[in-house]
Order: structure tokens, then C-alpha cells, then sequence
């Protein structure tokens, strides 16, 4: 692995994110393999086969955790329903604890687990949604020297979440799907995540 | 359950989840709020202010329901009450009175609309960092 290697890569998402989710997992880099952990706003009572739907769009696992599993590059986990979903070493929890913006799985304890655990190895990555889920875990993927991508709010069926978290993180690439597939190749292979025709994203 | 941080403050608001108290830290260069419980319920303003907003839609319910309660007594034990009762116009304007008020809450129900953040929104729009 080279030096600057980010080939951790957490996902969150919420309304609108079943979309998203399904257009960019065929996009994520099979090579250099990534370590992929994704968090989306799903019903606590009802089953809505998730991790089924976005498998249909990618050759690479999609698994839904149970506490303990191992967090393994080359697969894509994401959190089951009603449970939050964290980073313990190279461990996925589980647990049933206090929701965060009553919601639970919730992106916050995903984000902030990764970046205490993997620090600058960590991009998180916000899509389409609503409120403020996910900003604070942004803000701390930063400070531990990860980077931090958000999907482009004109092309984001829900823009409010990508816009909050430009609003108050701080973003370092803000792009449409497709552009996210290739910034996390480059990321991955310790390059930086720009990708051509796109500027890096600027607080006003 | 959790402890105040350096970096934190206390509110003097309670957790619309548990009724534990809230605190506030901000974070980033932007200022992010983020309110925290002792139990580590965790709220951002807008999330908090749509959980009130929740929690008073609930509280007013609550209310009418007894209201309906005080009027299915007075109802129900009339005749235990008539020794106790030298006015028998008391129970009926009681009872009237009764409606008036749920009428007034269930008013303030529906009026009891979400917040638009409509302002937050636009700043966010123009991509401007808050003030």
C-alpha cells in the first residue's frame, strides 16, 4: 500500500440515497480493493432488502454485518436496520443505543468510529438526504486527516444534506456520482482525489 | 452515561428523546451546533427544534385526553356526585367549558406546523458559511 493510501471508505445517505447508493457502488474501485462501510436512513420495523438491490449493481459482497464481523477490504457492508453501525479496529459493531437525530442506523457514529479508528486513511462520503446526519462525522474525518466528498447538490434528488455538510465542514471535493467512483480510485491509490474538470471545493 | 467535556456547555434544555439534559458543543471552523444528552441521545438545531415541535404535538394530545377524562368522571359519577353538588349547574358548565378548551387545543395542534429553515436553506443555496 502506498503512503497516502484512503482505502477506507464510508458512505451515508438518506432520502433519495437508495438511488444514489445503487448508481455508485458499480463505480467504486475493485482495484486498488477499498474497505467500504455505508450507513442509510432505512425503516426500523420494515425489511426494504437494501444490501439485495445494491448487490444486483456490483460484482463485489454486499453484506449486511453481524456485531464482530471483520471489516475487510473488497466488500461493502452495510448497516442493518434499527442498529447503529461503527469502526472498532478492524471489527464491524452493532448496537441498539441512543439514536442520533431520532434516527437509527445513524451516519454519525459510522464516521466518527472511522475516524478514530483509521484516522487518514478514512474518506467519508455524504450523498443525497435530508438534515444534518453526517455533518458532525465529516467535521471529524477531517480533523483526524481524512478526506471528505460530497455529492454534488444539482445532481443529489435531496440536496440538503450535501449542502449542510458544505456549509459547515469542511469539504474537500464536491461532485456527481461518477465523479466520486473516480476521485475514490485515485484516493485509493494515494493520489489526490481531484478529479479533471471538476475544482476542489471552496468554502464562500 | 456521559460526562460534560471541556469543550461543551450546558443548555437548559431537556432531551426530547429521554428528558435528560441537553448540552452543546460546536465544531468546525463554521461553528456546528451539536446537542448531547447524559445517555447520549444526539441532535443537530434543526433535528432538536423538529423533536420539540414532536414533543409538543404529543404534550398537547396528552392534554386533551385529560380534559376528555375530567368530563367522563363528572359524566360518569354524576349520581355519587349529587350530594356533593348544590348546583347542578356547575357539572354542565364545567363540561362546556371542557369543550371550549379542547376546541383551543385542537387548534393549536394544527397550527403547530414544522419550521421551513427556509433562511438556513438559502444561505446554504448561495454557499455562504454561517454567520
Amino acid at each position: 500500500m502506498t503512503d497516502n493510501a484512503r482505502d477506507v471508505v464510508m458512505v451515508g445517505a438518506s432520502a433519495g440515497g437508495v438511488q444514489a447508493l445503487m448508481d455508485l457502488v458499480g463505480k467504486l474501485p475493485a482495484e486498488p480493493p477499498v474497505a467500504v462501510a455505508v450507513v442509510i436512513h432505512r425503516s426500523p420495523l420494515y425489511e426494504t432488502h437494501v444490501a439485495e438491490l445494491l448487490g444486483r449493481r456490483t460484482a463485489l459482497p454486499v453484506i449486511e454485518p453481524v456485531d464482530e464481523s471483520p471489516f475487510e477490504h473488497g466488500c461493502i457492508y452495510i448497516a442493518p436496520r434499527d442498529h447503529h453501525m461503527r469502526l472498532e479496529g478492524s471489527r464491524l459493531r452493532l448496537d441498539h443505543g441512543p439514536k442520533q437525530h431520532r434516527t437509527r442506523p445513524a451516519i454519525d457514529p459510522l464516521f466518527w468510529s472511522a475516524a478514530f479508528a483509521y484516522g487518514d486513511r478514512v474518506v467519508g462520503v455524504l450523498l443525497s438526504g435530508v438534515g444534518e446526519d453526517g455533518v458532525s462525522g465529516l467535521i471529524t474525518i477531517k480533523s483526524m486527516g481524512g478526506i471528505s466528498i460530497v455529492q454534488d447538490p444539482n445532481e443529489a434528488k435531496f440536496p440538503t444534506m450535501p449542502r449542510n455538510a458544505i456549509v459547515y465542514g469542511d469539504v474537500d471535493y464536491v461532485l456527481p456520482l461518477d465523479g466520486i467512483g473516480a476521485s475514490l480510485t485515485r484516493l485509493a491509490e494515494g493520489e489526490p482525489g481531484g478529479v479533471p474538470g471538476r475544482e476542489r471545493a471552496r468554502r464562500a | 452515561m456521559n460526562r460534560l467535556e471541556a469543550t461543551e456547555r450546558g443548555t437548559l434544555l431537556t432531551c426530547p428523546d429521554c428528558w435528560g439534559v441537553l448540552s452543546m458543543r460546536t465544531e468546525g471552523d463554521a461553528g456546528h451546533v451539536y446537542f448531547r444528552c447524559q445517555i447520549g441521545h444526539g441532535f443537530s438545531i434543526e433535528s432538536v427544534v423538529a423533536a420539540k415541535k414532536q414533543q409538543l404535538e404529543d404534550r398537547l394530545w396528552s392534554a386533551t385526553l385529560t380534559i376528555h377524562e375530567v368530563i367522563r368522571m363528572l359524566e360518569e359519577f354524576e349520581t355519587q356526585l349529587r350530594p356533593l353538588v348544590t348546583d347542578r349547574n356547575v357539572i354542565a358548565e364545567r363540561r362546556a367549558r371542557a369543550q371550549r378548551d379542547i376546541e383551543i387545543l385542537r387548534r393549536l395542534t394544527e397550527s403547530n406546523e414544522p419550521i421551513a429553515f427556509a433562511a438556513g436553506r438559502e444561505r446554504a443555496r448561495r454557499g455562504e458559511r454561517r454567520p
